[in-house]
């Protein structure tokens, strides 16, 4: 008999209450497939076994060893096929990975089966998208700015975003824009300004007041069983849209029904029907004299909805609201500004301002977040374009020349009011010019805002972060005492201003160990210090904050 | 090269001393003179007789920030509340001062801010109301009722009133500054607080740090006795108590929230360790006051008045 059918017989043996209930038998793919069955509390089920070449490894981050029964549909963590969702830890060993993988069943068994619990976390109900379609399609959105009643139903707008390939399969990514009720403008996703302008196309939507499902937990897959979340107002209005043929005159072939409802969390979410506009699902029939409208018992061909509101877009992690909820005022974006805009805007940020009179050029973009193939560029344009494609939540205002404006008006005292208000409309400003004479202005303008000064030597040994109070007389002070290797600068060849030497990997380290810091005070509420960074590489690599 | 720290707080005591701002000093009290006569005529024997009880009276001001307390005790039966004595006082100096001076209803006291004279020099007075707590006590013991302004009503809620004794607080902390390395660390700790922008009341600061002296044998150079002062703050300032020796039932301790207490237990800890680390950085927590450096300071600036350091220092090299 196969070596690994025994072991595998065996770790299924040694688990208390189980047997096999079919024998195991090795097919023509070396795929193994028999029965199981468990006995717990006065309950047996039974099991197909079916388990995959890989095994005990997984492939594609999905388990190689399938436990289905098609009669458990309803219960929570079973797939569309009954199959039982669990997951265990890696282990190479067969015989214990086995032992682990049914041991795991039989707790599903008792949790969800036997004791029927419900998870805290919601699971959103399962869409099967077609695979057969020559393209993929995936609509993002996000939270809207008013909420939409239920019942309601009309015209949708949604933009292409991209195209991409995955699989050899292109893929189209949309995001859904605003919803119109009878014409009326009747709430939008809140996306960033950049986003909300795209061009967009012309869809459908009806809100329902709960999710069309079958099995408490799937999507419905015929028309004919989306007929009874509906009204015949909405009936009406959909072969409107078919006799009104608009969407075949624009060369249009497929429209998306969005589907909206509330979600326990009190979210609303979307999914996504395709309506074929060569073969709309409705019909009316004739009865007892007036025409009801209904749906026919057609597939259903569902796209990829997500919903990328900020809750999730950045769930996985973010920076705390002391920053991310702060008007924030960018001063130099070179190579720590750059890094630092970046970070801000991937940790959720949500308006920043940039202002840098300088061009980007080719040779800045190894050590800074500038893309080679913009060319030169100004550099705030630059980087507006590569915040604004990190996040659809964030808006980005430029003023390139917002410091030199400054700096001609400085000396006229009569100015200086208007200027520190203009200064004040920001929560913090983040100055990373390493130009002195922009700390000594906001300091003697007497700014109000949060201000953050950060600015390294030479190699990027040290990173220097001042804050108010007396933060140029400090900056001052501090350069004063820590390593100047002025002789060591990088001299290109040409007409060419010196600069310092360091890779993208010895700033940013220094740049992201300073954000961590900063955003650690101000999550706890602490008060923000000056200090600095120093890294130590003569022996091992070390860091040492030193906090004023 | 590294600094003499005992040498360079010296320095900065030099240069915050009272008597190198004389002429504002003297507008100071020429003021608060002018004050105390108004209230005087305005009511006669029904008020005691006003006193300073600022930071000039206890012999710890410095003259970075110096304004002047001038307490007005009033007999019992002059006012029927508190608040009328708080708001008589008010209208009084607001009507007389309301062209000359910004007005403001402050925690216990009348904040009169003068605008700038022909010098740019400006005078700032608070005048304290108080009412003795029964009729003719005063006399005695000296103990008042002060009238809490409720949009600063930090005090327990419902409460109103803040009974205290100047007298009392002026002679306990004047006393103790009279031995000079209390009044230099009392001096110290208030200009690294006005530098820098500190939290604790400056009586807060004057309180902990005679209990310092108090509880610590604290001998040795400037540095030597202040790094001892701030090392007792550091470790004890989240549990420390310091009664109000106005009103031993006052812990001005607890002026500072927990949050505060430990910010600034933290103030100190950093301060220390950057300090001990390089001795150039205790001139970024304690500056000269360079209006009137000490003859040390002047003897680094060339005839142009700019600093040799200035001229010497090698270009600062920091890049974005």
């Amino acid at each position: 008999m196969d070596e690994r059918l025994i072991t595998i017989e065996k770790g299924i043996n040694a688990v208390e209450n189980v047997v096999i209930s079919k024998n195991l038998e090795v097919d023509n793919d070396r795929v193994i497939k028999g029965s199981i069955t468990i006995t717990e509390k006065n309950h047996s089920l039974n099991f197909d076994v079916t388990i995959y070449q890989p095994y005990p490894l997984q492939f594609h981050d999905v388990e190689t060893i399938r436990f289905i029964n098609p009669e458990l549909i309803e219960f929570n963590h079973v797939n569309s096929d009954g199959s039982i969702c669990i997951h265990t830890p890696h282990n190479e060993d067969l015989k214990s990975k086995i032992y682990y993988d049914i041991s795991s069943l039989k707790e599903w068994m008792v949790k969800y089966y036997i004791n029927q619990e419900v998870d805290e976390h919601y699971d959103h109900i399962m869409v099967v998208e077609s695979d057969l379609k020559a393209y993929k399609s995936c609509y993002l959105f996000t939270d809207l700015n008013y909420d939409i009643i239920k019942g309601g139903f009309g015209h949708v707008h949604y933009s292409v975003m991209s195209k991409g390939m995955y699989m050899d399969r292109p893929v189209f990514t949309y995001l859904i824009q605003n919803f119109w009720l009878n014409n009326k403008l009747s709430a939008s996703c809140k996306w960033s300004k950049s986003y909300s302008k795209l061009n967009y196309q012309k869809g459908l939507f009806v809100f329902l007041e709960c999710p069309p499902v079958r099995n408490k937990r799937f999507i419905v897959d015929s028309w004919g069983d989306i007929e009874q979340y509906v009204t015949q107002e909405f009936l009406k209005f959909l072969n409107g849209v078919k006799k009104n043929n608009n969407f075949r005159k624009q060369g249009i072939s497929e429209l998306p029904l969005f589907i909206g409802y509330k979600i326990p969390t009190g979210e609303t979410h979307w999914q996504c029907a395709l309506i074929d506009v060569t073969a709309f699902p409705d019909y009316a029939e004739k009865n007892n004299g007036i025409y009801m409208g209904h749906l026919a018992d057609e597939p259903i061909n569902w796209a990829q909805t997500k919903n990328v509101s900020p809750l999730y877009f950045f769930g996985r992690g973010s920076l705390c609201d002391a920053i991310t909820n702060k008007k924030i005022l960018m001063i130099g974006i070179g190579a720590v500004g750059s890094i630092v805009a970046t970070t801000l805007t991937r940790g959720g940020c949500k308006s920043i301002t940039l202002v840098d009179h300088d061009i980007k050029e080719p040779e800045n973009v190894c050590r800074s977040e500038y893309d080679f193939n913009s060319g030169l560029n100004g550099k705030v344009i630059d980087m507006k374009n590569t915040l604004t494609k990190i996040s659809p939540f964030i808006e980005v205002s430029t003023f390139a020349e917002f410091m030199d404006a400054v700096k001609l008006f400085i000396n006229n005292g009569r100015h200086n009011t208007a200027l520190k208000k203009i200064i004040d409309q920001y929560d913090l400003i983040i100055d990373c010019t390493a130009d002195n004479d922009v700390a000594y202005i906001l300091e003697s303008l007497g700014v109000e805002s949060e201000i953050i000064n950060l600015s390294i030597t030479n190699h990027a040994r040290e990173l220097v972060c001042a804050v108010k109070p007396n933060l140029y007389h400090w900056l001052q002070q501090i350069f004063k005492y820590l390593s100047s290797e002025n002789d060591d600068l990088y001299n290109p060849t040409g007409c060419w201003s010196p600069t310092f030497r360091a890779s993208y990997n010895d700033i940013n380290f220094m740049v992201q160990f300073a954000i961590k810091h900063i955003n650690l005070i101000l999550k706890e509420g602490k008060p923000l210090r000056s200090f600095y960074l120093k890294s130590d590489d003569t022996n091992d690599l070390n860091i040492k904050l030193h906090q004023f | 090269m590294a600094t003499d720290k005992s040498k360079h707080l010296n320095c900065v005591l030099d240069s915050h001393k009272i008597k190198n701002e004389q002429k504002l000093l003297d507008k100071h009290i020429a003021k608060k003179n002018e004050i105390k006569e108004a209230l005087a005529k305005k009511h006669g024997s029904d008020l005691y007789d006003p006193f300073n009880s600022g930071s000039y009276a206890k012999h710890t001001a410095i003259n970075t920030k110096f304004d002047f307390d001038l307490v007005a005790p009033y007999k019992r039966n002059t006012f029927d509340t508190l608040k009328g004595m708080y708001e008589s006082v008010y209208d009084f100096l607001y009507d007389k001062y309301k062209d000359q001076a910004t007005i403001k209803k402050q925690k216990v006291s009348i904040g009169l801010e003068f605008f700038a004279d022909a010098d740019g020099d400006i005078v700032k007075v608070d005048v304290v109301p108080g009412r003795e707590l029964n009729k003719d006590q005063y006399k005695d013991d000296s103990n008042i009722n002060l009238y809490v302004y409720s949009q600063f009503g930090s005090i327990a809620a419902g409460s109103e009133r803040i009974k205290t004794n100047p007298k009392a607080q002026i002679a306990n902390i004047k006393d103790h500054a009279d031995k000079e390395a209390v009044r230099h660390n009392i001096k110290l700790l208030k200009i690294w607080k006005v530098q820098n922008n500190g939290k604790p009341k400056s009586f807060f600061l004057e309180l902990i740090t005679i209990k310092a002296f108090d509880k610590k044998d604290i001998t040795g150079e400037t540095w030597d006795k202040l790094k001892a002062v701030m090392e007792y703050i550091r470790d004890e300032v989240k549990n420390v108590s310091l009664p109000d020796p106005g009103n031993s039932n006052n812990d001005v301790a607890d002026t500072l929230t927990d949050i505060e207490k430990t910010n600034l237990s933290n103030d100190m800890k950093y301060m220390i360790e950057r300090i001990e680390e390089n001795s150039d950085n205790i001139k970024l927590y304690f500056k000269v006051n360079e209006k009137h450096p000490c003859e040390e300071k002047k003897q680094e600036e060339n005839k142009y008045g700019v600093k040799k350091e200035g001229v010497s220092a090698p270009p600062v090299t920091r890049f974005g």
